[in-house]
């Protein structure tokens, strides 16, 4: 991953370092609740009733970027991302993420219209982990999209995280459909329980590779920049 | 040697070693017999006379019959020690031991009624095969050549068939995989399904519910019944379950009340169809497997011979039971059986009215084997006549020995009658009898070894060199670039290495006999593979060193899913579930590359507004992009693009069938011919048959106007007015032809046969007479001579700026016409497409020809394919471009990415066309398309069968090597796809596929490149099938499931191969001409 070297001036250690705790405890707490509602089905029962799971996950992931939005604009007196223009056009792209995601899905072999209202929610859910927090990060500026999706050149911080997670949770989904064609006959195999939990692993894992990579990638280019 | 021929016959090669190494492990693996379609019948000149019945006894056919009904009771993996009673028990047994405590009991009290066997399974020991064996007498194996794959109907003769010709009553409940393999014969039957493993109890339950007041009723003559419970508690237990005792304790309540009914003229037969492993798993031939047992008894006495002690029970053949059941109840010992009478069970015959005396006893045994020796030998003497399976040298012996003991018999006959030479004569009879028994044991030796083994050394040694031909596809797939026309040093090693696998592992399997160990080819496959694959990793540390990260992300990607096809044959549910996961890996790769494609262009429009934005002012750069903009830049475009082929391959789902195990699958109803719609659903009739003749012309359509785009329809050339008019004509007569087909059954029955055919067989005239025009000419180029007289023919025959593409005499001019530059050269038209366009008028008649015999209701799946191949090329294309970076036109072979999807892509359609890997699946119908029946050969149907079997990975085969050429045309939606950037960069100099022509060796070994790679593909598919099957040979479903994958897989890699050979040589006299064309050039300028 040579192309970070490229990136603007680092930021300060502290700042990684806050970002890579974060990561950590958000990362921690969402993987918490889904084992415990994979594994006791507490505080909801994400296997056999995936339609509300997956409206509770996805609002947790909602309220905490969107507050995460909201707090990090208040400290850093950075409103550009939360003008009614700019929201509205990431709520626009999140929409349109939604849609696309749900397309993809019957495209790549989920049924057309039976069990829609599943997979619809499977597209939201994937949006929530792999759209909504480039929306909140990098707001509405298309420059920035293209920097980090297309360039692969993601500012190390904020959105080395997302760019990462959105690799992971999408690769995730992917990794999800693979058990369902086989003979268990587990609940987790009905479309799209595993896709969803696939996703859901892989946003986790990124937060958890993001907070280990972040300290150790800034240490490395800090130590190239004083030899 | 040119690099032509050396690419051709490097191609050869390694097609030939891939063949050698399929048929070494399909030898090991695959069990195959020829069918004979005779039955035995009554009148048989060895029967005996009818002087011989006077002593009473039941009517008979070839010797009285013993017992006038019979009761057969299979419990489905019934293991020998289930059945046998130990009564020096130690403590703790496992749960399965003495259960069956009636059969114990009824063995100690009558021991002159009841007999306890061994009764020995021949792998494959799966219930359907075994079922075969039990009923038919002869061995089990994969392939019965000859066999109606239509259904599992049993063909060969059979005691069930005899039965019904004698006129007796059969009955049956249980297992209806009996229903499947007897159709119609039973005079009443209660099936249940034997699918669901886990279910213990429906089946057994639902017997036991009809069982009794069915047995009382007495209106039958054979009972059959077939529990299924242990079996299925063996899959889902095992057998160290307390849920087998139960079980055991329900058969042996079963048996207790059966025997109490039973009365003198019945005899019962209780057996196994196959043991179970210590898991509780059968299909194999591990002796736990085979070894089931067989409980016979009957009120009245059936044997004149003490019991066996416990410890040393007899063992009989399952075949035995065959000949034993028939000839016991008075009926013709099957055809093709090669069991042997159970002696013990003729030893006794209750209607002697003198004293019973050893010689009596032995004599009538000796009768039944007699007959028994004579229908054998009538088999393998019909057998030895339509196939040259027997060593010649032990037939003729056996044969021999059978004489010798006819004449002893009839010698012995004599003396009995005329009471002379008394002395010694039990001797002699006991002799006899072993004779006999001799002879029938080695013939059924000799089937043995002919047809139903695992050849363990073959199978690997088979798989080894599949291993070895795929290292040395991969070599030659990545190790043979630049310019040079020289093989690197190692080359020759590795091809004499090759040979020498080759002919040794040949020699092995074929002349050498089984005690050569086989350690010797093991040893040279795995040094040929060692060294190829330190070549490999010595050429990978050179690549991977200049390689990027998207390059990095590439191979992994393609690496990734290659695995993943390779994984999946492994496990059952994957190749069930095959077509949808070849169909979502197809799409993951689809979508990989629209984002590659999106990355890039964005990546250099960014860039490029960056250098025109640098220049100007930096704060007019404007931060909102209009929707227009956005919405034509090439990135979107492309998704679009890639939407609309992502669901065209969508749509191909509906166009799959069914398989068996595939619970929750709908019957498309594209795959019922238009004729079995009744008149009610006329509607839906017209429709499906517009809909279907729209989609054949409109592809015709959309390839004419392809080809006429490039100018490739130009002039008055043979091949040109064979795709110009020849096709449509043909496609004329395709649509004709369906509606032919499409009346009513009983009205199209009532047409004259030839008018049934005819359009079909105008379809195959025109396709052959395109084919052979294109071979002849391959060229669609028209030359406008340029002489001083028709100069301005140019501008006339230019309507639009496509139409003047092919101009280029620029670089005729700079070639070869240096010196006299004033004169104006001449003008070529679909020269810009002379590689491209002979591949696709070639496509384009072989598509008419598959789609005929896909007939209606599957000719629009492969429109699709056409459909969705246009577009997936315009997207390689502009994913080839992106990933030369500088250049812009690409010149190595084809990116492993594109080989891959384009291999899933065939097998998607592969299911897309209504097929399955499985036999019954094969569309047997498609043999008589333009044809009437009653075939001379077998070679068309087979020829007509394998077209429609493999029709998309023959059309994706024929296409493959438009890859190659495909980036140069750079095509409209290419265009759209490429920024601005690269699109102002190439447009100046267009020169379309003819630029290959420049570097003739880089083309063929591009050429060659692309196609191995393709072969590639699918040899490590066909690797991971041999490998699934020759792992999972004891798997409950190896002969439903793994095996046909294998045999599937095995075609399709031999037919690509041959495509793609003939596709190379194809492209190299499309070269040939061109250089012809260009000589001829020379000359006129
Ligand atoms: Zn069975
Ligand atoms: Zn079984």
């Amino acid at each position: 991953m040579a192309a970070y070297e490229y990136g603007k001036a680092a930021s300060h250690r502290s700042t990684i370092k806050i970002t890579s705790a974060l990561c950590a405890l958000w990362c921690t707490c969402l993987s918490a609740i889904i084992l415990l509602s994979v594994k006791y089905k507490f505080p909801f029962d994400i296997i056999a009733q995936p339609v509300t799971g997956v409206q509770i996950v996805a609002g947790i992931i909602f309220t905490v970027h969107t507050l995460s939005l909201a707090v990090s604009s208040a400290l850093e007196k950075d409103y550009f991302r939360i003008k009614p223009k700019n929201v509205f056009k990431c709520v626009i792209a999140v929409v349109c993420a939604c849609i696309v995601f749900h397309v993809l899905a019957i495209l790549f072999g989920a049924p057309a219209l039976e069990s829609s209202r599943e997979t619809f929610h499977f597209a939201m859910l994937l949006t929530c982990v792999a759209v909504l927090p480039a929306c909140c990060v990098l707001g509405a500026d298309g420059e920035k999209w293209i920097a980090v999706y297309v360039q692969s050149r993601p500012e190390l911080g904020k959105e080395t995280v997302i760019y990462i997670t959105t690799i992971t949770s999408v690769v995730g989904a992917w990794l999800g459909a693979v058990p369902i064609p086989l003979d268990w006959d587990r609940p987790w195999q009905v479309w799209p329980v595993s896709c969803v939990l696939g996703s859901l692993f892989g946003y986790c894992l990124g937060l958890l590779f993001s907070a280990m990579y972040l300290p150790l990638k800034h240490r490395q280019l800090s130590k190239t920049k004083l030899t | 040697m040119g690099v032509g021929s050396k690419v051709v016959f490097l191609f050869l090669f390694l097609a030939s070693a891939y063949v050698v190494g399929l048929l070494i492990f399909t030898k090991g693996f695959l069990l195959a017999r020829t069918m004979i379609h005779q039955n035995s019948s009554c009148e048989v000149e060895f029967a005996t006379r009818s002087s011989d019945l006077a002593h009473g006894g039941h009517r008979g056919c070839w010797t009285h019959a013993r017992f006038k009904r019979a009761i057969i009771i299979i419990v489905d993996a019934l293991r020998y020690d289930f059945l046998f009673y130990n009564v020096s028990l130690q403590s703790d047994p496992p749960p399965y031991i003495n259960k069956l405590k009636t059969i114990h009991a009824l063995l100690n009290r009558h021991p002159k009624n009841a007999r306890l066997y061994k009764f020995l399974a021949d792998p494959p020991t799966t219930t359907l095969q075994r079922l075969k064996g039990l009923t038919t007498g002869s061995l089990p194996t994969f392939v019965d050549a000859g066999a109606n794959f239509d259904s599992s109907e049993i063909t060969e003769d059979n005691w069930v068939d005899q039965l019904v010709n004698q006129g007796k009553d059969i009955k049956f409940l249980g297992d209806n995989t009996w229903d499947s393999l007897f159709p119609n014969r039973f005079y009443k039957s209660f099936p249940f399904p034997s699918f669901n493993v886990k279910d213990l109890h429906t089946v057994d339950n639902g017997i036991l519910k009809h069982l009794y007041p069915e047995l009382r009723r007495r209106d039958w003559d054979v009972f059959i019944a077939h529990f299924l419970g242990v079996d299925h508690c063996g899959h889902r237990f095992g057998p160290n379950h307390p849920a087998m005792a139960d079980k055991l304790d329900q058969m042996d309540r079963m048996i207790r009340n059966v025997t109490s009914q039973m009365k003198d003229d019945t005899v019962l037969f209780v057996f196994g169809d196959h043991g179970m492993t210590r898991t509780g798993d059968h299909g194999g031939d591990s002796e736990d497997e085979l070894t089931a047992g067989l409980f016979v008894y009957s009120p009245a006495q059936i044997t004149a011979s003490s019991p066996p002690p416990q410890d040393k029970p007899q063992v009989i053949q399952q075949t035995d039971l065959v000949p034993t059941l028939s000839l016991l109840l008075g009926l013709p010992i099957p055809f093709s059986n090669l069991g042997m009478v159970i002696p013990d069970l003729f030893n006794h015959c209750p209607w002697w009215d003198t004293q019973h005396n050893e010689i009596r006893q032995v004599f009538h045994t000796i009768k039944a084997l007699h007959l028994n020796a004579l229908q054998v030998s009538q088999y393998i003497t019909s057998y030895a006549k339509v196939s040259s399976d027997f060593p010649q040298d032990k037939f003729r012996s056996l044969q021999a020995s059978l004489q010798r003991s006819e004449k002893e018999l009839e010698a012995l006959i004599t003396s009995v009658a005329t009471g002379s030479g008394s002395h010694g004569l039990l001797d002699r009879f006991f002799n006899l009898q072993d004779q006999y028994q001799e002879y029938l044991s080695q013939v059924r030796a000799m089937c043995q070894g002919v047809w139903a083994k695992f050849d363990l050394t073959a199978i690997s040694l088979g798989i080894v060199m599949i291993l070895g031909g795929v290292m040395v596809n991969i070599i030659l797939a990545t190790c043979w670039t630049g310019d040079g026309e020289q093989f690197p040093g190692y080359f020759p090693f590795m091809i004499g290495g090759m040979i020498l696998q080759v002919v040794y592992y040949v020699l092995h399997v074929t002349v050498f006999p089984p005690s050569v160990p086989s350690v010797m080819g093991f040893v040279i496959g795995l040094v040929l593979v060692y060294a190829l694959a330190i070549v490999l990793k010595k050429r990978i540390d050179e690549v991977s060193k200049e390689m990027t990260l998207s390059q990095w992300a590439d191979c992994g990607v393609a690496a990734l899913v290659m695995f993943m096809c390779f994984a999946a044959f492994f496990s059952n549910s994957f190749v069930v579930y095959e077509d949808a996961v070849v169909h979502f890996l197809a799409q993951s790769l689809l979508w990989y590359t629209a984002i590659r494609v999106m990355i890039n262009s964005t990546q250099s429009s960014s860039s490029h507004s960056k250098d025109i934005a640098g220049r100007a002012s930096k704060k007019s750069k404007p931060s909102f992009v209009h929707l227009s903009e956005l919405l034509t830049s090439p990135a979107i475009t492309t998704f679009f693009i890639a939407s609309f082929c992502s669901l065209m391959l969508r749509f191909s789902i509906y166009f799959r069938a069914c398989r068996e195990e595939q619970q929750d699958c709908e019957l498309s109803s594209f795959l019922q011919p238009l004729s079995s719609f009744g008149e009610d659903a006329s509607g839906y009739k017209n429709q499906r048959y517009f809909f279907s003749i729209g989609c054949l012309f409109g592809t015709l359509w959309l390839i004419r106007k392809w080809l006429q785009h490039y100018g490739n329809l130009n002039g008055d050339g043979i091949n040109v007015l064979c795709t110009k008019f020849v096709l449509p004509l043909g496609g004329i007569a395709c649509a004709l032809y369906w509606a032919v087909q499409a009346l009513p059954p009983k009205e199209l029955d009532a047409l004259p046969p030839w008018q049934q055919t005819n359009m079909a067989q105008i379809v195959y005239i025109c396709v052959a007479a395109h084919i052979l025009t294109t071979l002849l000419q391959p060229l669609h180029v028209y030359i406008l001579d340029s002489s001083p007289s028709n100069t301005v023919n140019v501008p006339l025959m230019n309507r639009g700026p496509e139409h003047a593409v092919p101009y280029v005499y620029k670089q005729l001019q700079q070639h070869w016409n240096k010196k006299n530059e004033s004169e104006t050269p001449p003008a070529a038209y679909g020269l810009g497409s002379v590689y491209s366009s002979s591949l696709v008028a070639f496509a384009a008649s072989l598509f008419l020809l598959l789609g005929l015999l896909l007939s209606d209701g599957l000719a629009p799946s492969l429109a699709l394919a056409v459909l969705v191949l246009f577009v997936f090329m315009e997207l390689t294309s502009a994913f080839c471009i992106g990933a030369t970076s500088n250049s812009g036109v690409p010149q190595g072979p084809v990116p492993w990415i594109p080989i891959i999807t384009h291999g899933l892509l065939s097998s998607t359609f592969f299911y897309a066309t209504g097929h399955h890997a499985t036999i019954p699946a094969i569309r047997f119908e498609a043999a008589f398309t333009g044809f009437h029946g009653d075939f001379s050969t077998n070679i068309i149907p087979a020829l007509l069968i394998t077209l429609n079997t493999f029709a998309a990975p023959i059309f994706f085969a024929v296409v493959s090597p438009l890859l190659l050429f495909w980036p140069q045309l750079r095509g409209p939606l290419n265009q759209w796809m490429t920024s601005a950037g690269a699109r102002g960069r190439e447009s100046a100099e267009w020169k379309g596929d003819f630029s290959l022509y420049d570097n003739g060796v880089l083309l063929r070994k591009n050429l060659f490149c692309s196609c191995c790679r393709m072969l590639l593909f699918h040899a490590v598919k066909v690797l991971g099938a041999a490998c699934a099957a020759a792992l999972h040979r004891r798997h409950l479903m190896v002969w439903k499931i793994f095996a046909p994958r294998f045999v599937f897989e095995a075609a399709n890699l031999i037919i690509v191969s041959a495509v793609l050979l003939v596709m190379m040589l194809l492209v190299l006299r499309v070269d040939h001409a061109v250089s012809k064309l260009t000589k001829t050039l020379q000359k006129t300028s």
